[in-house]
């Protein structure tokens, strides 16, 4: 027994699904956050740009009224660097440094970003440079302190983000796949008492019609089938352990009878010829089961060809009306031609040639039979009547189990396989048969699905 | 009659050659596939008799390479596999018949009998004579001597076989097989009822009879003496 030891925690699925659910989970969060942030930041630094070009827009005014003037706003404004985050720088044409020194050597009228002399390398700074009407060089930079301290805000939150929400994914993961595999576990335990014999055991239903249900149905469906069939081979083993004993019981016994007296001539040739007669009714047997097994195995639709079950039909109404002549009976058939079917010959003339031959060998002489072939709405309907004794109606259903014999058969020759023969077949073709009340007598009704036709 | 009987159970290949010398036939046994093949592609044999189940090499593939290496003997398989499938298997390898174990021995010499004087005329003609009675197959029309017959299609089936076999034993289950396609047992005397229907028609009022029964085997039809 090895089924219901735990698993070691990292085999689990349960641990597997955790974890997988928890990684999930900080890799949504972490893009949620730096797609966010990086948003921010493409705002953060649009806004500064409109600020740095909003100051060279108002110094260049200033320059206008003369050097003086611009010296002056420019000092004015340096003074307040701490609160606005700009710094400035005015050169000369050729280069040299009129107001401020940020370390800017070459100009251009464009957007740089630079890393100002004495500043932590990472931290650049963004400014841009605007030629003035006397050939001098005007650079405003802002030092994108509100930038980096957003996006340092930003790191310090995810790790607090992360620090709150991984146990919280941690603990989603726990009860979403402890939910889920509450239900294997309870399939799983199933399985467990039913290899250890209980095969009536059946997992339980929760109800919802969701998929584990939908599941668990199938899987009891599916139980039950095979206890059925498991339930099958124990009546056919016992059947057929009580079936053959009965006449391997006589063959014993005349030849034990021969051994004593030893009998000469006609006497002998007679005792041979009964032991032979029993051998060779229990062979009928042997091969209508093998026949039934070959039948359910299925592997004979591959055979299947297109052939006419009219004319199949008429040949055999043609033999049994002469054989339900012989024994004082009367075959009447209705057959409408050209009914095309799906199937195997020699396995639908066994089915058709069992029913009849019933109809012949379990009623009295001066029966009416009768088998029609008729078209119907959905498919093709075959009927085989009679106005014999019938069976009654709580047997019916049994008539197709093996080894049946109704109490009016058991004076007859058979071995109780042949409905059951004719049960299979009809199962291989999907034709459908059911008994009825001919009243009196018996009605075995054959409904060929439309999909069946050809 | 030679024959090559290729079956590796020895009290089946005692039972069998025993009924064959008795008969006045020559038999060769082998036991295996190997030895068997050997000899059907060596000794000149008018038909092989091969047990579907044979150590080293499968009866189906000793029919398969004999029938490769253009070896036309026809054959007659035997088995314990009685399957509709086993028995289509064994005809699709190249066998002529089949046969399933247990069988009668009458049984066996009747089939091998229709396998070796297989009349080459029979699957051809449309003219099959027997005596003074005539039957053709295209106009569907029997005559005994010079009177018409009327047969209905399963007695008109029933004669064809039977001439088709002329002055050989045909068994009851070569007629339900061939006759009526039954490969079951059927719980009413078929064969029997459509025979004697058929010795009414076609011999009942002529002096000579031409169907007779073998006792414990079948029937034969043939020419008087």
């Amino acid at each position: 027994m090895f089924s219901r030891r735990p698993t070691k925690i990292f085999a689990s699925a349960s641990f597997r699904l955790t974890m997988a659910y928890a990684a999930v989970f900080v890799v949504v969060t972490l893009t949620v956050i730096f797609a966010g942030g990086a948003a921010a930041m493409a705002i953060f630094r649009a806004e500064l740009k409109d600020e740095v070009a909003e100051e060279l827009r108002a110094l260049a005014a200033e320059a206008a009224q003369g050097r003086e003037t611009l010296l002056n706003a420019l000092a004015a404004r340096a003074a307040k660097t701490g609160e606005t985050g700009l710094s400035y720088q005015l050169a000369g044409p050729s280069g040299e440094a009129l107001f401020g020194d940020l370390g800017l050597s070459r100009f251009e009228s464009d957007w740089f970003e630079f890393v100002p002399v004495g500043e932590d390398d990472e931290e650049e700074w963004l400014g841009r440079a605007e030629r003035l009407p006397d050939g001098s060089w005007l650079a405003v930079v802002s030092d994108l302190e509100q930038v980096h301290d957003t996006w340092e805000l930003m790191v310090a939150g995810t790790g607090w983000t992360l620090a709150i929400s991984l146990p919280l994914a941690l603990l989603c993961g726990a009860m979403m796949s402890a939910m889920v595999l509450r239900r294997i576990e309870a399939i799983d335990a199933t399985a467990a008492r039913i290899r250890d014999g209980g095969l009536h055991e059946r997992a339980p239903l929760r109800g919802s019609g969701d998929e584990f249900d939908r599941l668990t149905a199938n899987i009891n469906a599916m139980l039950d089938s095979i206890e059925a069939l498991t339930r099958n081979i124990r009546d056919v083993s016992s059947g057929i352990a009580h079936d053959l004993r009965t006449p391997l019981t006589r063959v014993s016994n005349r030849l034990e009878s021969l051994q004593e007296r030893r009998p000469a001539g006609a006497e002998l040739e007679s005792e041979i010829e009964a032991v032979k007669s029993e051998i060779s009714t229990l062979l009928v047997t042997f091969d209508a089961l093998l026949r039934i097994g070959e039948i359910e195995a299925g592997t004979r639709r591959a055979g299947f060809r297109t052939l006419d079950f009219s004319a199949l039909s008429g040949e055999l109404a043609e033999t049994y009306e002469v054989m339900a002549a012989e024994s004082g009976k009367r075959l009447s058939s209705q057959i409408a031609p050209g009914v095309q079917l799906q199937g195997d010959r020699a396995l639908l003339v066994q089915m058709i040639a069992n029913v009849l031959e019933n109809a012949i060998v379990h009623t009295a002489s001066g029966t009416e039979i009768s088998l029609s072939l008729s078209p119907a709405t959905d498919g093709a309907r075959l009927v085989i009547a009679d106005t014999g004794p019938g069976i009654p109606e709580a047997e019916r259903q049994r008539v197709f189990t093996r080894f049946y014999r109704g109490d009016r058969s058991r004076r007859t020759n058979g071995n109780g396989l042949g409905m059951n023969i004719v049960r299979s077949i009809a199962g291989l073709h999907g034709i459908k048969v059911t008994l009825a009340d001919n009243a009196p007598g018996l009605r075995v009704e054959f409904l060929v699905p439309r999909e069946s036709l050809r | 009659m030679k024959v090559l009987l290729i079956e590796d159970d020895d009290e089946t290949a005692e039972f069998i050659e025993r009924g064959l010398r008795e008969q006045g036939d020559m038999i060769d046994r082998a036991a295996t596939g190997r030895d068997g093949m050997f000899l059907a592609g060596d000794g000149d044999y008018d038909v092989l008799i091969v047990d579907r189940l044979l150590p080293g090499m499968d009866g189906l593939n000793v029919v398969r390479l004999l029938r490769e290496a253009e070896v036309t003997t026809p054959v007659l398989f035997l088995s314990a596999l009685s399957g509709l499938d086993d028995r289509i298997s064994g005809l699709d390898a190249g066998g002529d018949d089949y046969l399933v174990k247990p069988f009668a021995f009458a049984e066996l010499r009747a089939r091998l009998r229709a396998l070796v004087r297989r009349p080459p005329m029979a699957a051809t003609s449309n003219l099959l004579q027997v005596a003074d009675l005539t039957l053709d197959r295209l106009a569907r029309r029997v005559e005994r001597a010079g009177q018409r017959i009327e047969l209905q299609p399963r007695e008109f089936r029933l004669l064809e076989y039977l001439m088709e076999h002329q002055g050989e034993v045909v068994t009851r289950t070569m007629l339900l097989e061939h006759v009526w396609e039954y490969h079951f047992e059927p719980k009413t005397s078929v064969v029997e009822t459509h025979m004697s229907r058929l010795r009414t028609k076609i011999d009942k009022p002529f002096e000579a009879e031409l169907i007779k029964t073998v006792r414990g085997s079948g029937y034969v039809l043939t020419a008087p003496d």
